[in-house]
This record gives structure tokens, C-alpha cells and sequence, in this order.
């Protein structure tokens, strides 16, 4: 913002509430949280959150109503009348002098209300179109359909005809309503109820607490497990990562280190069984006999943790960004750009890391035939492996995607022309806390190598370690507030990356340290050699497409992406043609 | 739990000075909340602006803590009409129909008691020089409460509670362990009879310490016991005033009978609460030394009536006496930032200011005195509160008879919006309008408000960096509490 159109904001002055009753004189002029979209189980099951009908249940003041849809006497039933109800004690302004009128007719209504005559809506009436609550053959509409024809009613003047249904065989269903209406029949005029107030959207304080969702099941008991449906189940955590005392912790982000709090636990689990709890098994039935039961969930729901980026917390919370955001942010825009670039380069040369070492990894079709006999789950392992190594590798290409992203943004605040970084990767691994920078080297995925990789995606150091002072510096004002979101994006999903890398050590160490099973002995390249230099090729043009892609916002370069997706695919391909053959590309050749 | 009259801005509540108010949340909690309130003519000052970086506001009414930009506040310190209408804004939003304020101006229908506090001895082995209790004979001779007055008072505290309620006992004096049988049998018969009628009952009792027993302590162990402890910080400091009829110090003895239980307090909480004298206004090295003793809380109070006059603050003492709060308060940050905050609150008097602050409380009383609250003496009769017992201006109530039209009779007019100067007060609902104790005794003076103001003042303006360095201290978890 320009500091003119800064001068011209009409000067507000801000004011933060700080305890609790200041904080509850703003949350109270609304809705209660858990009417927010935020809090339903909104994309799994949009729309129930709570149950529509009882909204209409309340349709008409002074009125309320049930709508039967089984039994015998089906249709709109009254089970209420209140003529006292504040909205007809104190109507709207437009309403006032129909609630005057109303009134006595609720009264002379609720008199004749009687337990053995039930009471029924019979027709409805509004802007002088009138629908009787009975289909063609004459006989009356289930409480589901007339309950649709209810909801058609627009917010204003409607009226009523309520009819006794003395029990059969007085008026045998069926039977048409005669037009001249019956002497019982009670005429009620009065108005749809705006379930929400226009102003504030608060929902009408007739409701109470817990009728709109009365009829749903109840989540924080038996449901919550059983629910047949997993509704109930969609909006609570399953499987997470167990507390970590606090002193603990040695990650910024305020996960620990230690594999024993990284193993996945049930969330439902069983309170009387151990304080430690093993790990997860990977259905739901079989995790079933070790969960809490009807009696524990009723009596200790509240002991269930609250889970926060898939850890359960013990007492205080850290914010995951609590430590970046405390780095040192650099004093210019030029520094801040500098370690962008760097970044990108970093980015790109762990892509290559991964993609090598993946290629180094037999296939499943091989490991079948290898394991026959004595290793029985190698196939398994294998296709793990290589699934880990492939998503980590994409997930680094789309951050060096981002990484671009962050420099075309930090252009067009700063009004400089964009220049994409993809090449070259940087050839030097930097010094993790504590050590010095090392050259980078292509190699097979031994045990040495993933712990490397660990390394590298311990959130830290390497990389995530570096990207604090870029959010700390985009937190700033003055930058635009998506980038420090974007950069935030990149630094945490390394933490995925570093769980990934960690479950394939556990996994792959049993293969021991010295030629294990699972690799294949590959070897860079020769160059000069005509289908690596055609490898090689194939890398560069890739390299090519996606810097004109970089450039944003034109259709040329939408194309190039794209052509360089499937260049990729192709390259895949022949990687592991080569890889095959004992060859692995030798992707530093073209920056040495 | 708090070892104050649990007013925010107690730090003259004079409820240490010997004798201590049974603790918890009943006898605090004002609920009351009328329908309609009078329309009253002029009404206080409706905001106070806690100055500070940032910059406060304090909504009295609904004791709402609010931060403002500089600009804004300088403007309401110019009482710029356009930033307090703004503010008004603000306030109609706190104050929302729909969300009636606490009864702050009508005294609800009084609540049965939920607490009493039975002076069991009126005697004591000390003779401290500023006890108001005089030797705990209440200026009249020293008796002791039998059985039978203790088990009445039981009952009839009992009789109005519903089940699931819960109900406090406290033990008083002059020093309550002079009748040792009597509050070992009263434990024993409120545990069972409360019990057989599904009613929670805590205990409390006020003690000096010198004569704690084993038996004592596996009571105070293996009961819900709030043990508050009248020591007055090191050893010189307490035995300046603290001593035995011959003159002798009693701290030595003190530390030396509650070691164990100090050491392992069971279910109970023990608490120290010193007396503070105008000789000695250092108030946190009083706090360190009673936490070097082993005392997990610690609160303060000043000499403010009693039979020596030499000792009690006057003047520019409460100048100074608040700077001994502010640097007590200090002291405390400091070491929760070292030590961690797994314990809680070491200085009473600063986590129950911050907890009211946080929770927005807002009171038209003092205390729960008379309210939630009575006092019973050695014949049974009902007094407003430990305080008072034995001075016929305070009685509420025969033997065995609580009365609740005389414990109206003596709330409804000390409303603090009914008092003077506490209705142009901007604290005068964090504040209560003070001790009534002391109130009837030495009036309300400019000093002593001052001070609360000051201390309330500088509790706003730390609140909001204390709530999120600690959060956990203001949300506690209640598994840590028991396990810590
Ligand atoms: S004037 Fe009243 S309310 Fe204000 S500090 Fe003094 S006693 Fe408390
Ligand atoms: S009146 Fe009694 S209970 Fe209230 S503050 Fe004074 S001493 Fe404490």
C-alpha cells in the first residue's frame, strides 16, 4: 500500500479484548463455534451438521410441530403451542400487529389441545397460493413430504389450517378435506419465523442449546466408536503421534527426536491398559479390542487429548512455527532473495539425491525372485522404499515449484523484473548446526545414505533449518502475507519427509550395512557413452521447460509445465531402463 | 487455591493476621445474579486506562481487560469525546443485554452457607503482638468449643446442602490445635455424615504450627486440608513478633513440626501466610524464606488493626509496602521463568490478582462474609467471618440458628456501590470495598485504597505478557495440580 492510500483509511482504532470477559462480549454476538463450517465434518458430509428438520420444526411462532412420516397418522403434527413465546410478545416491527391477532387464536388452540385428539396441519397458505397437505388419491402426505412443501415457504405472511384427527373411524384417511372447512378446523395467521437474525445471523434464541441436533447421534458416546456410517468417527483423530513432555523436546517444530515418540498410536485407545501404548495396527477391527469401551468413553471423554498437527498435546502448546519464527529476518530484500535462490538450488540438488538413489532400489518384480525363500517381505519393502523415495523426490520438485513462486512474488512486491531459479542445484550440502558444509555425491541408498537423508529432512537442520530466516523476514509487514504462507508450507512438510525417511531405516536395516539385498550395484555413467548423454539430454530439456514454465501467468507456459511432466515420465522411464543395466545418470555432469 | 480472602485486591484483606478465612471456592463465589437492576442515578468512573507498552483499557463493570493502540489512549486520557464514545461502543458489546451484568448493585437472594469456620479455641499458646484474636480470648476469657457445638454447626451446614454440592470446614482460634480432640472428631463425623448425603466437604485450618503432632499431620495427610500456616517469613523476621508468652521465638519450632508434612503433604495444600509489619516492609525476602523453608505459597498481609499500634502500616508506609508487592511480584516471574511453572504460583497474592483479572471477576462484596460465609464460636453462635467472631457488631446469627434476614441486614447496606468513596472508584469491583472487619474498625483510608488501586494497576498492566508466557498457569491442567 502506498503511503497516499495509507492517509486516506479512515483512522480506526483498534482495540484487542485480552481476558476471559472481554473475550466472551466478542464470541457471544454469534453462533456457537461449533456452528461454524470449520467445526462439522463439512467435506466428508457436507450438510450434517445438524438436522434441517428441527429447524422446522419451529416454523411457524408460537407453533411447534413434528413431522410423522411412519405410523398410522402421518402429516405435520402440533405438539406445542405457546402463544406467550417472546416473538409474539415482542414481533418484529412488520409483524406486530399479525402477532396481535395471532395470539388469541394460539390461545383458543392450546385449549382445545387434548392428548387423545392429535392435532394436524392440514393445508398452508401463503401470497394466495394455498396447498392442501394431502396427495392426489385424497390421502394424507407423509410428515418427509409435507416437511418438503414446509420448507418451500418463504420468510412472511403465511397461514395456517390445523384439524383435529379424532381417532379412526371419525374421518377415515383418505378422504379429500372438503373445501368448505369442517368447523374444527382452526385458521392460525401468522408468518415463517426467520430462523436467523437478518443483522447478525444469530440463530433464533428459541432454539435451544442442543435442539438442532437433538435427533443426530451422539457423538461423544457409543457413536463416536460405532457410528456404521464413520461419520461420527470422520471428525475425530485416529491414529497420532502420543504427547511428548515438553523438556523433551528437541525439534523446533517441538517434535522429539527420539523414534520411540514417533511411533503412531490408536487415539481411542484403551485408558486402563498400559501408560505406554504400542503402535497402531493398520485396520480399524484389528485396533478394536484395545480401544476405550462404551463405559470408559462415557466416563473419560474429556481425558481424550486434544491433537494438534497429529501429536496429542500435554499441557501447553507449541506453535510448530514457534522457533522459525524467531530467527533473525534479513535486513534487505536483495539478502532475502540471495537465500531464495540459494534454496532453489538446494532443492533441486536433493531431488536429484533421491531420484538417484530410488533408481538404485531393485523392482518388485526382482525382489520377488530374490526373496524367494529368505526374504519373505522384501517385494513389500521395495515397492516402500521406492513409493518414499519417489513422493519425497516429487515433494522437493514442487517446493523448488514454490521456492519460484516465493522470487515471482517477492518481484511484483518490489517491482522487480522475475528471473526463475532452477539451475544450477547447488553442488555443496550446507553445514548442518554444529558442522561443516560437505560436497554432495550421487549414491546408491545404502543405510549410510538414508541416514544421510534423515539428516537432511530433520527439520532443523539442512534445509527446513534454513528456511527460518525466509519466514521470519515474510512475516515482516511490508511483504505480501501468502509468501510467509507459502514459505511456512515448505519448512513444515519436511517434518513429513523426515517421518517417511525414518519408517525406511526402520524398515531397511534388517538388510544389514554391506551389499544389501535390495540395491542394485549402479554406478554413474559415462557421459561420453551415447544413451547417457541421452539421459543427460533429457534432463537438460526438462531443466529448460520448466524455467520458461516458471515464467507465471501465460499460456505458453502452462504448455511448457505440462511438456515437462511428461519429459519426466519419460525420463523415469529410461532411468530405470539404465539402472537396469547398472547405470545411474550422472546428473552433476552438466554443472562440473 | 489461594491463601487470600481470594480478592483480587487483597493484599489489606487482613485475613493472616493470626487468623485465616477458610479457603476455596465457596465462601468467594458471589453468583448471585438479579433480574432487574435499579436504575441508579450517577454511576462511577466506567473505565480506567492502565498506561503501558502496550497501553490498557479496564471496563469496570464487567472487569474486561482490553489493549489499545498508543493513539487511542491518549486520546481517552484527553477524554477526546469521539474515543470514549467509541470505547462506549465497546462497552454496550460487553455489557450485552442478554448478558446481564453479576448482581453488582441489588443483593440477590443469599445463598445457605457453604462454608463455615468453627473457632474451636479461643486461646493461644503465643502471644504475637499484633493479633487481633488478643491472645485468642477475643477479649473474653479462654474457652474452648465442645464437641457437641461443632457437630451442630456440622449439621447445620449439611442440612441446606444438595447432593453433589460441596461444603468447606475450617478449623480457627486463637490456635485451633489447643482442641485437638474436637478437630480431629469434627473431620471424622463431616467426612461420614457428608458423605451419606452424597456432599463434597473440604477442610480448612488456620494455625501456628507449634503444635503440630504426627497425628496432625496423617489427618492433615489423608484429608482434603488447606493447612495455612501463620509464619511470618526467616527466622528473625518471624520471631520479632511471633513469640511465646516468655518471649522466646517460635520459628524454630514452627519449621521443625511441619517438616513432614511439608515434605510430603499427602492430599493437603500448606500454605504460609506472614503478617507483614511497617518494621519490615521487605516483603520478598519474606517470600523467598518461607519457599527456602519449603512452603509451595506464600501470601502476604499488612498489620493493619490490632492491639499495637506501633507495629500497624500507617501513611507513607502503604507507599512503601507496595513497592515490596511490586518487587515480590517481580521476584516471582523471575523464578517461574527459572524454575518452571509445574508448581504454580509460589506468591499467592500475585496468582489470585492474575487468576480474578483473567476470569473477569466483578463483585459487589468484599469477601464471602456472611454471604457463603459465617463464623461459629465456642457457644455456637454465627458470626460474619473468623474475624469477627465474639464482637456483638457482627453477629448473624444465635446458637445453632443462622440468620439469614441479619446477614442481609448486614450486607445489603455494605454493597460496595453503596459505599463511600468505593462508588467513584474505578477498582471497586476487582476490590469489594474492603475488609468489612477492618472497615468497621479503622475506616477506609486514602493510603490504604491506594495501595490496592496501585497493586491492581500494576497486576492489569502485567497480565496480558504473563497469560501468554505462561498460559498454562492460567488454564491449569487439574492432573498437574494433583500430581505436583
Ligand atoms: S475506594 Fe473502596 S473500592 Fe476503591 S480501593 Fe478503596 S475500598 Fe476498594
Ligand atoms: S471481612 Fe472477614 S472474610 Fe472478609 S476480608 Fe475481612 S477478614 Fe476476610
Amino acid at each position: 500500500m502506498t503511503d497516499d492510500q495509507a492517509s486516506e483509511q479512515p483512522m480506526v482504532n483498534r482495540i484487542f479484548p485480552r481476558n476471559l470477559t472481554a473475550e466472551a462480549a466478542y464470541n457471544v454476538l454469534g453462533n456457537p463455534p461449533s456452528t461454524r463450517p470449520e467445526s462439522g465434518v463439512a467435506n466428508c458430509f457436507p450438510g450434517l451438521e445438524y438436522d434441517h428438520r428441527n429447524l422446522d420444526c419451529r416454523f411457524f411462532p408460537g407453533l411447534e410441530v413434528v413431522y410423522v412420516a411412519q405410523g398410522a397418522a402421518l402429516g405435520v403434527r402440533i405438539r406445542n403451542v405457546d402463544p406467550g413465546e417472546n416473538i409474539l410478545v415482542r414481533p418484529p416491527a412488520e409483524y406486530v400487529s399479525i402477532a396481535q391477532a395471532l395470539r388469541p387464536q394460539l390461545r383458543a388452540l392450546s385449549a382445545r389441545l387434548s392428548a387423545a385428539t392429535p392435532w394436524f396441519v392440514s393445508a398452508l397458505e401463503q401470497s394466495g397460493k394455498r396447498i392442501e397437505l394431502v396427495d392426489d388419491t385424497g390421502a394424507d402426505l407423509d410428515g418427509v413430504t409435507a416437511w418438503r412443501l414446509i420448507r418451500s415457504l418463504r420468510p412472511g405472511p403465511v397461514t395456517l389450517l390445523v384439524t383435529p384427527r379424532p381417532a379412526p373411524p371419525a374421518q377415515p384417511p383418505g378422504q379429500p378435506v372438503p373445501s368448505d372447512q369442517p368447523p374444527q378446523t382452526v385458521r392460525l395467521d401468522g408468518w415463517r419465523r426467520s430462523y436467523t437474525d437478518p443483522q447478525t445471523g444469530v440463530l433464533d434464541p428459541t432454539y435451544q442449546p442442543g435442539e438442532l441436533t437433538q435427533s443426530l447421534c451422539s457423538p461423544w458416546t457409543h457413536d463416536f466408536r460405532d457410528c456404521s456410517c464413520t461419520y461420527w468417527a470422520a471428525n475425530h483423530p485416529d491414529i497420532v503421534f502420543p504427547a511428548v513432555p515438553r523438556a523433551e523436546r528437541t525439534q523446533p517444530s517441538g517434535a522429539p527426536t527420539e523414534a520411540s515418540e514417533q511411533i503412531r498410536i490408536n487415539w481411542l485407545r484403551d485408558p486402563d491398559v498400559a501408560e505406554v501404548h504400542g503402535q497402531a495396527l493398520p485396520s480399524q477391527p484389528d485396533n478394536r479390542p484395545f480401544e476405550a469401551s462404551y463405559f470408559q468413553i462415557n466416563q473419560r471423554w474429556q481425558d481424550l487429548s486434544i491433537v494438534l498437527e497429529g501429536r496429542e498435546t500435554e499441557g501447553s502448546y507449541v506453535p510448530r512455527s514457534a522457533a522459525r519464527d524467531q530467527a533473525v529476518p534479513f535486513s534487505t530484500s536483495d539478502e532475502l532473495r540471495g537465500r531464495i535462490v540459494q534454496l532453489a538450488g538446494l532443492e533441486h540438488l536433493v531431488t536429484l539425491l533421491y531420484l538417484y538413489a530410488l533408481f538404485s532400489v531393485i523392482s518388485p518384480a526382482q525382489a520377488q525372485e530374490r526373496g524367494a525363500g529368505r526374504w519373505p517381505t522384501l517385494a513389500d519393502d521395495v515397492t516402500f522404499a521406492r513409493n518414499v523415495l519417489l513422493e519425497v523426490a516429487t515433494g522437493e520438485m514442487q517446493h523448488l515449484r514454490w521456492a519460484n513462486h516465493l522470487l515471482w512474488g517477492l518481484a511484483e512486491a518490489i517491482g522487480h523484473p522475475f528471473e526463475p531459479a532452477v539451475v544450477p542445484p547447488a553442488l555443496v550440502l550446507p553445514a548442518p548446526p554444529g558442522g561443516d558444509g560437505r560436497p554432495a555425491q550421487l549414491a546408491p541408498l545404502t543405510l549410510d545414505t538414508l541416514a544421510l537423508f534423515v539428516d537432511i529432512e530433520r527439520s532443523s537442520a539442512y534445509i527446513d533449518g534454513q528456511y527460518a530466516r525466509v519466514t521470519a523476514t515474510l512475516r515482516q509487514p511490508g511483504y505480501p502475507p501468502h509468501l510467509y504462507q507459502l514459505a511456512s508450507n515448505i519448512a513444515e512438510e519436511g517434518e513429513e519427509h523426515f517421518l517417511h525417511f525414518r519408517d525406511l531405516q526402520r524398515l531397511l536395516s534388517p538388510y544389514g550395512e554391506k551389499d544389501p539385498v535390495y540395491l542394485r550395484s549402479v554406478r554413474p555413467g559415462d557421459p561420453a557413452q551415447p544413451e547417457i548423454g541421452a539421459a543427460l539430454d533429457a534432463y537438460r530439456h526438462i531443466l529448460t521447460l520448466l524455467e520458461t514454465g516458471y515464467q507465471l501467468g501465460d499460456r505458453q507456459n502452462q504448455k511448457a509445465l505440462a511438456e515437462a511432466r511428461t519429459a519426466m515420465f519419460a525420463l523415469q522411464s529410461r532411468a530405470e531402463q539404465l539402472a537396469q543395466q547398472g547405470h545411474g545418470i550422472p546428473f552433476f555432469a552438466p554443472w562440473q | 487455591m489461594s491463601a487470600s480472602c481470594g480478592t483480587a485486591g487483597c493484599p489489606t484483606a487482613g485475613c493472616g493476621s493470626g487468623t485465616q478465612a477458610p479457603t476455596g471456592p465457596v465462601p468467594l463465589a458471589l453468583t448471585s445474579r438479579p433480574g432487574a437492576l435499579p436504575a441508579t442515578a450517577a454511576r462511577g468512573p466506567w473505565f480506567h486506562l492502565v498506561e503501558g507498552c502496550p497501553p490498557l483499557v479496564f471496563l469496570v463493570e464487567r472487569s474486561a481487560v482490553f489493549e489499545v493502540e498508543p493513539g487511542f489512549a491518549a486520546a481517552l486520557h484527553a477524554s477526546d469525546p469521539e474515543a470514549v464514545a467509541q470505547l462506549a461502543s465497546v462497552r454496550d458489546v460487553v455489557e450485552a443485554p442478554g448478558h446481564p451484568p453479576e448482581g453488582l448493585r441489588e443483593l440477590g437472594p443469599l445463598p445457605a452457607p457453604r462454608a463455615i469456620s468453627l473457632n474451636v479455641a479461643q486461646s493461644c499458646n503465643l502471644a504475637c503482638s499484633y493479633c487481633y484474636a488478643d491472645e485468642g480470648r477475643f477479649g473474653g476469657a479462654a474457652r474452648r468449643m465442645p464437641l457437641a457445638v461443632a457437630r451442630r454447626a456440622v449439621d447445620e451446614l449439611l442440612r441446606t446442602a444438595l447432593p453433589g454440592e460441596a461444603v468447606l470446614v475450617g478449623f480457627i482460634g486463637g490456635e485451633p490445635l489447643l482442641n485437638r480432640a474436637v478437630v480431629h472428631d469434627t473431620v471424622a463425623y463431616a467426612t461420614a455424615r457428608a458423605a451419606s448425603c452424597s456432599v463434597g466437604v473440604g477442610f480448612s485450618i488456620t494455625t501456628n504450627g507449634t503444635l503440630v503432632r504426627a497425628v496432625d499431620v496423617a489427618l492433615f495427610r489423608a484429608n482434603p486440608f488447606t493447612v495455612t500456616v501463620s509464619v511470618d517469613g526467616g527466622v528473625q523476621t518471624h520471631d520479632r513478633h511471633r513469640h511465646r508468652r516468655n518471649g522466646s521465638g517460635s520459628w524454630h519450632s514452627v519449621i521443625e513440626r511441619l517438616h513432614p508434612l511439608l515434605d510430603e503433604p499427602g492430599r493437603c495444600l500448606v500454605s504460609a501466610r506472614a503478617t507483614v509489619t511497617r518494621d519490615d516492609l521487605d516483603i520478598a525476602r519474606r517470600v523467598r524464606d518461607l519457599a527456602a523453608a519449603g512452603f509451595r505459597e506464600v501470601g502476604v498481609s499488612p498489620a493493619r488493626t490490632g492491639p499495637d499500634p506501633r507495629v500497624l502500616l500507617v501513611g507513607e508506609d502503604w507507599a512503601e509496602y507496595l513497592r515490596g508487592l511490586v518487587a515480590a511480584a517481580e521476584a516471582e516471574i523471575v523464578r517461574l521463568r527459572r524454575d518452571g511453572t509445574r508448581g504454580g504460583w509460589l506468591f499467592s497474592n500475585l496468582g489470585t490478582a492474575m487468576t480474578e483479572i483473567h476470569r473477569g471477576t466483578a463483585r459487589p462484596l468484599p469477601c464471602g462474609a456472611a454471604y457463603g460465609y459465617l463464623s461459629v464460636d465456642v457457644d455456637g453462635a454465627y458470626s460474619t467471618c473468623h474475624r469477627t467472631v465474639g464482637d456483638p457488631r457482627f453477629l448473624v446469627g444465635a446458637p445453632a440458628a443462622p440468620s439469614a434476614p441479619a446477614r442481609r441486614r448486614f450486607l445489603a447496606p455494605r454493597l460496595v456501590d453503596r459505599q463511600e468513596p468505593c462508588r467513584s472508584c474505578w477498582a471497586r469491583y476487582l476490590c469489594g470495598g474492603g475488609c468489612h472487619a477492618e472497615v468497621v474498625q479503622a475506616g477506609r483510608d486514602n493510603g490504604n485504597c491506594d495501595l490496592i488501586r496501585g497493586w491492581l494497576d500494576y497486576c492489569l498492566g502485567r497480565y496480558p505478557a504473563l497469560r501468554g508466557e505462561f498460559p498454562e498457569l492460567f488454564n491449569p491442567t487439574p492432573a498437574k495440580v494433583a500430581t505436583s
